[in-house]
């Protein structure tokens, strides 16, 4: 039983990585660069929903939706005033002003809300109710439905919108995408605003089991780029994959190894894909004779 | 012999700056050794970073490698400091080859990411590890190093140490950076391709600037666990990897007065910014975003531009 519930609490910590990561995939898939500060928005977007949960203290919802926008409103401005001029430099460029800002934000954080952690309210009842004989808190079953429901949306909105398609083709090639009347700046913008939203509603949903703390985004960032790079940093199934399965793996080894080399772990696990399969999990699966048979016959 | 009369003016520079070593102040003496010791480590990552166009975002796991190597042989297996800084800094140049092994295979960002795994590997195994790095307590009574009987312990005996040191890596440097090796890595980081095609094996001179850069932070982190004689993992964080980078960044990518200015004013923004505690970290989070979107080539880079407005003002009175 104790192997079960090492499975389902990983998958819940693996659907925020999850969620985290598609904001990696995302930035990455339409800009070819890598944005560290977004960790940090996802803890901002812990405070920043805390500050709406105490405004409408009876409408919860309100603050889910107001927290998240105001997070991505956030994200814009950031792009704007310190990425968008080096759009065409060195990609590691952006990751060396990214690493500063997301230092800086840590630290303004921290000044606005001191550096311990606070606790947060209670989303839900507290009280677990059990699923196949194992016990699931409510909060817990919360996170993994709201954030598998967003996965879905967003690639939804990636299939079947006009905007979505757009970004897909910006993400597929800059320059065609440009020629076809894809205003690449309005696009990037909203790329930005879309993961910061994430980002704020990670922070909220994380919150209840965590505390929000200005040191949060820090671990929980990285480990949701390597989650996305497990799975493929770009494709934004693989990213899904990747977070619920660096989740898993991550608890079964605490569980049944040791809880001190547990970052150690998914780092170790992040070298051996680079070595191995540099494009992500998913490649190797896509490299199988099952699916080139499956396409040489279409 | 045609550089003799480069050479003279910049040997009474380097004797005038030996004086340094005679100020009365202990305080400012140990700031200076700092910047000694910071300077290598950050020639260190200038040749990964501003050289070769290979970021590193687990420096300080090069410079806790150096630091725990020396601690460890000195300590436990009762080696002559002398000896043991030298073994510990080749070992972290082995660690760096090692470390960049990757390179065969990946680049970039991906690249940057080994680096911080190997970085966060190096700290956790130095604080899991207990019974050769003493856990999160660290090391302790690291002894001082002697030379022929002459104990360096004060700050100002270690900064007549460190100086020649520094003196000498540093040409150690300018020479490598000028050979055929140094011209193939700014190659590389000009246009991979171009430079494969051209005959530079990138591999391998990737991988033999790794072990340089390795071998630099190593002596750094040897160095300074000699000078403090005492280290335990909460020295060597990711912040110390930014720290150094912001060196690099700041002073200027890819020159070498760059990375000791960069030295210089970071390990003097850090004494001064000392009442602000841990929000100095805004400052050098604030300074590596704006230096690195609105001048990336440097403090270096900028006074040259005012040197080169200069000259041109004066070319225009001439006329």
């Amino acid at each position: 039983m104790m192997f079960f519930e090492q499975i389902i609490s990983g998958l819940i910590i693996g659907s925020i990585y999850s969620l985290l990561g598609l904001g990696f995939t995302m930035i990455f898939a339409c800009t070819k660069r890598i944005n560290f500060a977004h960790g940090d928005l996802m803890a901002l977007g812990g405070f920043i929903g805390l500050v709406f949960i105490q405004i409408f203290p009876s409408y919860l919802f309100l603050s889910f939706i107001f927290g998240p926008l105001s997070i991505g409103i956030i994200a814009v401005i950031i792009e704007r005033v310190f990425l968008r001029r080096l759009q065409e430099v060195q990609p590691l460029k952006i990751v060396i002003a990214t690493i500063g800002l997301s230092v800086a934000m840590k630290i303004v954080m921290q000044i606005i809300w001191g550096p311990d952690p606070i606790a947060y309210p209670n989303l839900v009842s507290e009280k677990p109710f059990f699923l196949l004989g194992v016990s699931i808190i409510p909060q817990n079953f919360l996170i993994f439905l709201i954030s598998i429901s967003l996965m879905i949306i967003l690639q939804c909105f990636f299939i079947y919108t006009k905007t979505g398609r757009a970004l897909r083709a910006l993400s597929q090639d800059r320059y065609a995408a440009r020629l076809m009347g894809i205003k690449m700046g309005q696009s990037i913008s909203i790329i930005y605003f879309i993961s910061g939203a994430l980002a704020g509603i990670a922070g909220m949903l994380i919150a209840p089991i965590f505390f929000v703390s200005s040191s949060m985004g820090t671990f929980l960032g990285l480990k949701s780029f390597i989650a996305a790079v497990i799975g493929g940093l770009g494709s934004i199934p693989g990213t899904i994959m990747g977070g619920l399965f660096l989740g898993v793996v991550e608890n079964l080894s605490s569980g049944f190894i040791s809880s001190n080399y547990k970052s150690g772990i998914s780092l170790l696990f992040l070298v051996l894909i680079l070595l191995f399969s540099p494009k992500g999990l998913l490649s190797i699966f896509q490299k199988g004779s099952l699916l080139k048979g499956k396409k040489s016959k279409k | 012999m045609k550089n003799i009369k480069h050479i003279s003016p910049l040997f009474i520079l380097i004797l005038m700056f030996s004086i340094i070593g005679f100020i009365p102040n202990i305080y400012y003496l140990h700031l200076f050794n700092l910047i000694l010791i910071y300077s290598l480590f950050s020639l260190g990552l200038n040749i990964l970073t501003g050289y070769t166009g290979i970021t590193s975002f687990g420096h300080a796991g090069f410079f806790a490698f150096g630091a725990y190597a020396t601690a460890i042989l000195s300590t436990r297996y009762i080696m002559p400091p002398i000896l043991s800084i030298f073994f510990a800094s080749f070992l972290t140049g082995i660690a760096g080859f090692i470390i960049g092994l990757p390179v065969i295979r990946i680049s970039g960002i991906y690249l940057a990411m080994v680096t911080l795994a190997s970085a966060e590997f190096i700290r956790l195994l130095a604080i899991n590890w207990e019974s050769l790095t003493g856990g999160p307590l660290g090391i302790s009574n690291i002894p001082a190093i002697s030379i022929l009987g002459f104990y360096i312990n004060s700050e100002r005996s270690f900064f007549f140490f460190l100086y020649p040191i520094l003196i000498i890596l540093t040409f150690v440097f300018i020479r490598i950076i000028d050979s055929r090796f140094g011209r193939s890595l700014e190659a590389i980081k000009d246009d991979e391709r171009a430079a494969e095609s051209i005959g530079i094996p990138c591999a391998k001179n990737k991988l033999i600037s790794f072990f340089i850069s390795g071998f630099y932070s190593g002596l750094a982190g040897a160095l300074y666990a000699h000078f403090d004689r005492f280290i335990s993992p909460d020295t060597f964080t990711f912040s110390l990897s930014i720290l150094v980078l912001c060196m690099v960044i700041i002073g200027g990518m890819g020159t070498v007065p760059g990375s000791i200015l960069g030295a210089i004013i970071i390990v003097i923004l850090l004494e001064y910014l000392q009442p602000l505690g841990d929000y100095r970290l805004l400052v050098y989070g604030l300074l590596l975003a704006i230096m690195i979107s609105y001048y990336p080539q440097g403090l270096i880079g900028i006074l040259k531009e005012i040197w080169g407005y200069f000259k041109k003002n004066r070319f225009q009175r001439n006329n």
